[in-house]
């Protein structure tokens, strides 16, 4: 049994518009990562400075002055931990987008092409995956240099491969497509052909990807900085304040688990909006 | 007559669209006598589908079936829920349309046939294992004993298919119900099947209900025909009397739609002067092309050796079964694929293994699938205007009308412009194929089963399209089919190929109607025609 396509009156536009708003995952993703943003961005044109200390009150409980409280040298918890989403997002987002790019151009044309570049690529893409991402980035930054010049280049060497391949294959499949052939049979130029009828079609995985993917990356900038590998102090970072609040755990326990608790939280709107856009474009997973 | 084996009285089918429920089936009634067979044609969306499948008690579950009888023998049976498979057990069975689908690929076919019998009838494994040679010798499989051994794809499609029958029948059923089970088959292989389904029902008394939207399959199978479409019952009769007096107007335009072959000349013909010089011009040329598939020892031949004439204003029909070679010969034209051997000549110049744009274009290419070939993110107005202005060179201003122009070329009106390609019919997404082949100025087009996917009816309106851009617009067409009536419909020149040969090649009217070739003429009589003399 086949539906009646002449009875389909909703454009293709309408249609991702209404599972839009139908898409749980998607609202909620999109509400959440949308907030964390705002406050990120906006939140410290009203919080006081991060490097301001309080002198009368160092480990303050929270307070209507301070409301999360301050850390052992009397600095507002709340605009360091503001502050350090603001950071670790920046770091994260541009980390990956270069990376991500590059792996979605690379795959594209080793799916499109085929051949002794399409087999390189993939030789590569099996070296780099076979390594533990974590441990990789770690052992690279550590090679590399700390800090943010370190992550860029750790990040730059390992990011693109999961973007090259999944483009890759997605490319594979859809340069078989009927219209793609057709394109091509019409005379149009190569790079016309992969650009408006092919890369439409694969891009939305790799948006998917990266939606989940800056979560892992954000874990990972959060990782080197409790190694002391990362960001370094006194600019703020939920890695460096986690660590450099553990010994309170059992007294003042929201100084460790407040860091903790953001990034689970925006792990968690990324997740959702990657789902939901997943849900929202039919991209299988 | 004794009374009918089955009756279904007011069966109402409905399935979800968006919040709504819509009726898929609506008061359908049927009623099939003992040892008789009931054909039901109608064309895609007519709900033959989902009445068979009620009655197989196989409704998927977002299906509700809100009103509706079904006897066997007399006996109330449920239509959907609790013990619909029980109560079927041992009265229906099933033949599908994909023989591959149908059949599980892990097991053998001897070990899927006996676990019927094993798991219905507690025969022991020794008895059942005979029992299944005893129905694959019934079916007509051959080498019974090892294609027994043979796992799903190791058999062709039409033994694939005697075992799924041969499967249906271990179940020992009264009914057999048949979805159109020849569709996915060559035409010899269908007549074969067909052949062995009447074998089977005239020496077990078996009762058939066969669901098909080929008119001609259904008449030659079916002692009553019932017509539907969108749901509902149009018309219902004997078979001659159905097809000498429709009393439906529907049943008429289905009638019509029938592109009928005449009678194959018993005498083979003398031979005719060869077709070179009879056109007007030759367009395309093609000579002693051969493809391989593969390389060295696994290497396998797709087209051997093949010469190919093709004149300005003409349609060459290129016929022959699958794994023939034909849409491989096809490729090798368009430039999609290289040959091996042998060249492809247009107007005079030899087109290089790797071919310009422009050589490219020349050469248009209509594909099978019209679901798949339009870019489904672009409105027909950005997929016709992206050709126009980076193929043709046209100015922005001339698009619009050129874009209006072409649509007319395929009687659509110019708000089709705007529609993304999901929001039209399979005829009608066929025919913007054609108007995007036709937007680049193309010498030669090249329709690859362009009606394979279409129902009847919008076959011939795409057929009659084809015809008329060869007289307005002087295109050689190379029309690939499998479908003999259609080529003998349109075609001035046939090709038959087999085994990527081309074993004869002529006038379409002189190689249908007097072929020359044992295998052509082999081709031709396994095509099923509308019965209309009485049985």
């Amino acid at each position: 049994m086949t539906a009646d396509p002449a009875s389909d009156t909703l454009s293709r536009r309408d249609t991702v518009r209404a599972r839009m708003w139908h898409s749980r995952p998607f609202l909620a993703g999109a509400v959440l990562t949308g907030s964390i943003a705002a406050i990120v961005l906006l939140g410290p044109i009203w919080l006081p400075s991060t490097t301001d200390q309080d002198p009368v009150a160092l480990l303050a409980g929270p307070s209507a002055r301070h409301w999360l409280g301050t850390d052992q040298l009397g600095r507002d918890l709340l605009s360091r931990l503001v502050s350090a989403g603001r950071t670790d997002l920046r770091i994260a987002v541009v980390a990956l987008i270069f990376p991500a790019l590059f792996g979605v151009l690379v795959g594209t044309l080793a799916g499109y092409a085929g051949g002794w570049f399409d087999t390189v690529m993939l030789r590569l893409v099996d070296v780099v995956i076979a390594f533990p991402f974590y441990v990789l980035i770690i052992a690279l930054v550590f090679v590399v240099g700390p800090g943010e010049s370190g992550i860029y280049t750790a990040l730059a060497l390992v990011g693109w491969v999961s973007y090259a391949r999944i483009t890759r294959n997605a490319t594979a499949i859809t340069a078989q497509q009927d219209w793609v052939v057709a394109a091509r049979q019409g005379g149009l130029r190569t790079s016309r052909v992969v650009f408006r009828h092919v890369l439409p079609h694969t891009a939305t995985q790799a948006v998917v990807l990266f939606a989940s993917d800056i979560v892992v990356v954000i874990v990972a900038v959060i990782t080197l900085g409790y190694l002391g590998l990362g960001i370094a102090p006194p600019t703020p970072d939920w890695g460096t304040m986690i660590f450099e609040n553990r010994s309170f755990i059992t007294s003042k326990w929201w100084l460790p688990a407040m860091p903790g608790f953001a990034v689970v939280l925006t792990g968690l709107g990324f997740s959702l909006l990657a789902d939901g856009i997943a849900d929202i474009w039919r991209v299988r997973r | 007559m004794t009374g009918p084996v089955l009756t279904l009285a007011g069966l109402t089918v409905s399935f979800p669209a968006g919040r709504e429920r819509r009726d898929v089936v609506r008061s359908v009634d049927l009623e099939l006598p003992a040892a008789t067979t009931l054909g039901i044609v109608g064309e895609s969306g007519s709900g033959k589908s989902v009445t068979l499948r009620a009655l197989m008690g196989l409704l998927p579950a977002s299906a509700r079936v809100s009103a509706g009888m079904l006897h066997l023998g007399g006996a109330p049976i449920p239509l959907v829920g609790r013990g619909v498979r029980a109560a079927r057990r041992r009265r229906l069975a099933m033949v599908f349309q994909d023989p591959a689908a149908a059949l599980d690929p892990l097991m053998t076919i001897g070990d899927q046939i006996s676990e019927v019998p094993r798991r219905a009838f507690g025969q022991s494994p020794q008895s059942s294992r005979d029992t299944a040679l005893d129905l694959l010798r019934l079916v007509r499989l051959p080498d019974p004993e090892r294609r027994a051994a043979a796992y799903p794809h190791q058999l062709s499609g039409g033994q694939r298919q005697r075992a799924v029958i041969a499967m249906a029948l271990a179940a020992r059923p009264e009914i057999l119900l048949c979805d159109e089970p020849t569709t996915a088959l060559d035409v010899t292989t269908q007549a074969e099947i067909l052949e062995l389904l009447r074998g089977l029902r005239e020496r077990s008394g078996l009762s058939m209900i066969f669901v098909s939207h080929d008119l001609a399959v259904v008449s030659s199978m079916a002692d009553r025909i019932t017509v539907m479409r969108s749901g509902a019952v149009v018309e219902s009769g004997g078979t001659t009397a159905l097809l000498h007096a429709p009393r439906e107007a529907y049943t008429r335009t289905l009638l019509n739609a029938v592109l009928e072959l005449p009678a194959v000349d018993p005498e083979p013909a003398t031979p005719m002067p060869p077709l070179v010089g009879r056109a007007a011009t030759d367009r395309l040329r093609a000579s002693d092309i051969t493809v391989f598939y593969g390389s060295g020892a696994a290497a396998v031949r797709a087209v051997g050796g093949v010469d190919l004439l093709l004149g300005a204003g003409r349609i060459h029909g290129l016929v022959g079964e699958s794994g023939s070679g034909k849409t491989t010969l096809g490729k090798v034209l368009t430039g999609q694929i290289r040959a091996d051997v042998g060249r492809v000549v247009l107007d005079g110049g030899i087109l290089p293994a790797r071919r310009s744009r422009d050589q490219l274009s020349a050469i248009q290419m209509i594909y099978q699938d019209p679901y798949s070939s339009l870019d489904p993110r672009m409105t027909v107005r950005q997929t016709l205007a992206e050709l126009l202005r980076r193929v043709c060179g046209l100015p922005r201003r001339q698009v619009e009308a050129r874009c209006v122009d072409l649509l007319e070329k395929v009687t659509l009106p110019r708000s089709a412009l705007d529609g993304y390609p999901g929001q039209f019919s399979g005829g009608q997404r066929q025919r913007i194929a054609i108007a995007r082949a036709l937007a680049v100025e193309p010498k030669v087009l090249v329709a690859d089963e362009p009606t394979s996917a279409l129902d009847v009816s919008i076959q011939a309106a795409v057929l009659d399209l084809l015809v008329r851009l060869r007289d307005d617009l002087g295109l050689a067409v190379v029309l690939i089919s499998h479908n003999l009536a259609v080529i003998r419909h349109i075609c001035d020149d046939v090709s038959v190929m087999v085994g990527g040969v081309i074993v004869e090649t002529g006038s379409a009217a002189q190689v249908i109607d007097h072929p020359r070739v044992g295998y052509t003429r082999q081709l031709i009589e396994a095509v099923p025609r509308l019965r209309k003399d009485p049985a």
